[in-house]
């Protein structure tokens, strides 16, 4: 029976556990108490920066939220120090999770890398063709897993693919009317909103005006009283006169 | 239409698979494998330096759910991050956006880079030189906290009944 390694085995083993907790010496120019960042020794570019996590992660899934907020922030930091000191023009964040990704160490990390015009490094990306059935057929596969991880069902999320900006312009068009339908919706619905408050309000006033009510019978009996009496008495002197 | 497509697209909410506040996921409009992502601030920046802190850690939050999703859904045998940042670096569109790239065996996609070789001399000039800029690393902004919204008591319109009484006296 294999078992499992502890953490210290996997230490031992991993170079990259060993230069990010500063066991093994290496150009360090940012450190924390989540990551560490050295010069890659096999640069890209000069200034090519690694950024580890000091806790022994293989691929970015496995790294808690916090984790990974933190290495992203920090990355950006580390982007904005490196064109400031070396002048460059622009930069490259690119992490690889999977040999298939082009991984080849056990250990995640996030590339900075200084980017300068013809400079050689192939991080461009091509563009395939895909149909907007093919896009569609996408995210029919993909949403299970975003409602999984977001919460929320992409399909009930009006996820409308588009392919090109040619299908764009043409669902411009559509998109307007669909709004201005909606404006109506929404000013009729308003409208129904404010007569549902107006009833609200007289009920409310209704229910408040009952007891001026009930005062308001108290003193028409009393002065109803009060005219039969008068009638009465002037009928009753006229009678006598 | 303004002159962002990408801002056009968050809009319209054309593409998007999830979105919050500060950010966008979508299926990307130029894929370069089948289920491409991109994620993108909701204001528009160009490049990452751009972007507030506390929304560069919403888009990696959300990035490595979208790379986790992409893993169990479509098979995927690695994901790629990427922030191409700046024109040198490939970085096509005025809006800045984060791929996940889902990468499958033979998917003719070929990214990376030969190793230079660098003098020890230069590495240490480099080293020095990033330090300087490194003082400031790792004190992220805050987002400003919203003001609190206090819903305003109604006004009595009606006659308050227990002042009623008071006017009464002469």
């Amino acid at each position: 029976m294999q078992e499992q390694p502890t953490p210290e085995q996997i230490e031992q083993q991993c170079i990259f556990c060993q230069i990010a907790n500063g066991k093994v010496e290496s150009k360090k120019v940012y450190e924390d108490d989540k990551v560490t960042a050295v010069l890659d020794i096999n640069p890209a570019a000069p200034g090519h920066i690694l950024l580890l996590p000091k806790k022994h992660v293989s691929v970015m899934p496995q790294m808690d939220e916090e984790l990974v907020g933190h290495i992203g922030m920090v990355s950006k930091q580390l982007s904005q120090a490196l064109i400031k000191a070396l002048q460059v023009e622009g930069t490259s964040i690119f992490a690889a999770n999977g040999a298939a990704a082009g991984q080849r160490a056990p250990h995640f990390m996030l590339h900075i890398i200084p980017r300068k015009q013809g400079d050689n490094i192939n991080l461009q990306l091509p563009t395939i063709r895909l149909s907007k059935a093919d896009m569609n057929a996408i995210v029919q596969k993909i949403a299970p897993g975003i409602k999984k991880q977001f919460g929320v069902n992409p399909l009930e999320y009006s996820a409308k693919t588009i392919a090109d900006k040619e299908v764009l312009k043409k669902e411009e068009t559509e998109k307007e009317k669909a709004e201005e339908e909606k404006a109506v919706e929404t000013e009729i619905k308003k409208e129904e909103e404010t007569e549902k408050e107006q009833e609200k309000r007289e009920e409310t006033n209704k229910e408040n005006n009952e007891e001026n009510k009930e005062e308001a019978e108290k003193d028409k009996e009393e002065t109803e009283e009060e005219k039969i009496s008068l009638d009465d008495i002037s009928k009753f002197l006229a009678g006598e006169k | 239409m303004t002159e962002c497509t990408f801002c056009e697209l968050i809009k319209r909410k054309a593409n998007v698979l999830f979105e919050n506040e500060k950010i966008s996921l979508m299926l990307s409009p130029e894929p370069a494998t089948p289920g491409h992502l991109i994620i993108l601030p909701k204001k528009h920046a160009t490049i990452l330096e751009q972007v507030p802190d506390y929304t560069v850690k919403e888009m990696f939050i959300h990035a490595n759910k979208a790379s986790t999703a992409l893993f169990e859904t479509l098979g995927a045998q690695g994901t790629n991050i990427l922030i191409q940042n700046g024109e040198p670096s490939g970085q096509r569109h005025n809006h800045v956006m984060l791929h996940i790239i889902p990468r499958f065996e033979n998917d003719k996609l070929n990214l990376g880079w030969q190793p230079k070789k660098i003098s020890e001399d230069e590495m240490s000039t480099v080293e020095l030189k990033i330090k300087q800029e490194t003082g400031a690393v790792g004190s992220f902004e805050k987002e400003k906290e919203k003001p609190i919204e206090i819903t305003k008591p109604k006004e009595i319109t009606k006659e308050d009944y227990r002042v009623k009484h008071l006017k009464r006296i002469p």
